[in-house]
């Protein structure tokens, strides 16, 4: 499951605009920091975690690598 | 993968404003800098003033706060004393193309054996947003509040023409590219210049129609063109000089030599 912390997340959308699945979308809540934090809503379509079910390496990565506060972990890679 | 194994988690969240691509250009640094297997003890992280200089203070590695413009003065002195480190420059566009302009040119002319990322925001953001040297013609900014009358200052082909090993850029709005450029880099000798064009919301954007982080976003990446791409299209080498013509930014890598670098030629 893709995760977004609250405690970093500055609000800025730019995961829910470069996902191409469209895996995020724009959150209702304000956050302690005061910042409304995008919602995951659509994971089964997530590139990534189909990648991983298949046994495979993920391959896209857009949300984790563009997201300017690294507020977005996935805790179905294992390490 | 954890997303804090070479940045200080204890001082986060990080004190760039909501957007700001300096942050996108940290997560492909670390992206590539894990990919590539190097040492934290074994790198040196010099930075000189700025937003994008902050960065350096935020990895869990000797890192060097430098004077303003001054970073790549230090960190030559540095990789002189300790010719094994391997020397990380972080810097923006005012502190590189502005003050530092010199100290750049010389740097890239010597081809020392530096590693050099240019967080370029396209304004002071530090200070309120001015004009620096690398607006583009007829873009608002503070103290331009009728256009830029300027033409703007092509960093990458500065480094280019001037000697620099290895000189590529990209935008925040390609991070996959980004990586892999970053991590092409840290593998070769001389000087290595990666040219980040980062989203400036609060200011850049704020003054040009593009407040928010997603707007910003969106016109680096449709004001970007690939270099093979102008190839394909038939544009000739002065079009991608002169970032006003095509009215786009040229992405790719620029120059990819084998020159002999500065520690190789003092240790014949």
């Amino acid at each position: 499951m893709k995760i977004i912390n609250k405690d970093y997340c500055k609000g800025c959308q730019i995961c829910v605009e470069v996902c191409p699945k469209k895996v995020y979308s724009e959150g209702t809540e304000i956050s302690d920091m005061g910042y409304l934090v995008p919602l995951v809503t659509n994971y089964d379509k997530c590139i990534d975690h189909n990648q991983i079910k298949k046994g495979k390496k993920p391959i896209c990565e857009l949300c984790i690598l563009s997201c300017p506060d690294q507020a977005i972990i996935d805790d179905s890679y294992g390490d | 993968m954890e997303n804090f194994q070479i940045y200080r988690e204890d001082r986060w969240p990080h004190m760039f404003c909501p957007g700001c691509g300096i942050g996108t250009v940290m997560s492909c640094f670390q992206r590539a800098f894990l990919n590539k297997g190097l040492d934290l003890d074994r790198t040196a992280f010099v930075s000189g003033i700025g937003c994008s200089s902050r960065l350096a203070g935020y990895v869990y590695a000797d890192s060097l706060h430098t004077t303003h413009g001054r970073a790549l003065a230090f960190a030559t002195g540095l990789k002189l004393a300790q010719k094994d480190l391997e020397v990380v420059v972080f810097t923006g566009d005012g502190d590189l193309g502005s003050i530092g302009g010199n100290h750049f040119i010389q740097a890239c002319r010597r081809n020392m054996d530096l590693f050099v990322v240019c967080v370029n925001n396209n304004n002071y953001g530090m200070t309120g947003g001015q004009v620096s040297s690398t607006t583009w013609h007829d873009y608002l900014t503070t103290t331009t509040p009728k256009g830029n009358p300027e033409y703007p200052f092509d960093l990458s082909r500065v480094a280019a023409t001037s000697g620099a090993n290895y000189v590529a850029r990209y935008t925040t709005a390609h991070p996959k590219q980004l990586v892999r450029v970053i991590e092409e880099g840290l593998g070769k000798k001389g000087l290595r210049f990666i040219e980040a064009w980062a989203a400036c919301p609060t200011y850049y954007g704020r003054y040009n129609k593009m407040a928010s982080p997603v707007e910003h976003t969106r016109w680096l990446k449709e004001n970007s063109i690939h270099i093979e791409q102008m190839k394909v299209d038939g544009k000739t080498a002065e079009d991608d000089i002169d970032l006003q013509v095509t009215g786009k930014v040229t992405i790719g890598v620029l120059r990819d030599a084998d020159r002999m670098s500065y520690l190789e030629a003092i240790q014949r």
